[in-house]
């Protein structure tokens, strides 16, 4: 997954039970991966990444809490 | 508090609408500008903000747009464009300054609600200036496309501003 020009590529992707993601911010300033109450990047720098094991299964959808237009889904089966 | 910032929209607007037709030169002291602009309200209100997340979003100001300006500043160099002043820069640089003259008066609750209707008046306005003045008339594409790439994270200022507003109104 890539956060470029602050938006999410793909915007939504679908993953299996166990598998990790991983964001890599592109962008030259900091973004989150938030999906209030279920998973929370924090700040992730410029040029920097963040992963996720997806333990759980559902759709969350997900925002960056500095850039709230950014929107993104992460399907977990 | 709806009146008034409508007003300072509409005072906003035609600041920008003055450039008719800006050249790569002056539009890349327009990106600069604007940048700095923010990044001088953020260095200023991440000091005097009494809520954590005005405080936390002034900071967030200065890093994004300290870093967009890099970027700029970068490319004008890459494309030998030496950034030139015009009346839309002046007229930005003018309403910072403004603005924060009149952050200076005030403090506590009343503080962060200024700074944050400031805040988005101001990404509101640089959007209707990237919209209607900057993209349309941008020539060189790696110029237009630094502008394009950078549209999202405004808008995302304004959005989020207007998150924080929408709280402290309450």
């Amino acid at each position: 997954m890539t956060i470029d020009g602050s938006a999410y590529a793909p915007s939504t992707i679908t993953v299996r039970k166990g598998d990790t993601v991983t964001w890599v911010n592109k962008d030259p300033f900091p973004h989150t991966v938030t999906a209030a109450g279920k998973f929370d990047s924090k700040s992730i720098a410029a040029n920097g990444k963040w992963s996720y094991r997806a333990t759980q299964a559902g759709d969350f959808d997900y925002i960056c809490t500095f850039h709230p237009n950014m929107k993104g889904t992460l399907v977990v089966q | 508090m709806k009146v008034k910032l409508l007003l300072a929209a509409l005072v906003a607007a035609p600041a920008v609408a003055l450039a008719q037709a800006p050249n790569d030169a002056q539009i890349a002291h327009i990106v600069v500008t604007a940048n700095q602009v923010d990044i001088d309200a953020g260095k200023f209100a991440q000091g005097k903000a009494k809520g954590k997340e005005v405080k936390d979003f002034a900071k967030q100001m200065v890093t994004d747009h300290t870093a967009v300006n890099k970027q700029a500043v970068a490319l004008a160099k890459k494309l030998k464009v030496k950034p030139e002043d015009n009346a839309t820069s002046q007229s930005l640089k003018k309403g910072g300054q403004d603005n924060i003259k009149n952050l200076k008066t005030m403090k506590g609750d009343a503080f962060d609600k200024a700074y944050v209707d400031q805040e988005v008046t101001y990404h509101q306005a640089v959007l209707n200036a990237i919209d209607n003045v900057l993209i349309p008339n941008a020539k060189n594409q790696e110029l237009k496309d630094l502008i394009v790439k950078v549209r999202p994270a405004i808008d995302g200022h304004l959005q989020h501003a207007k998150m924080i507003q929408s709280k402290l109104g309450k």
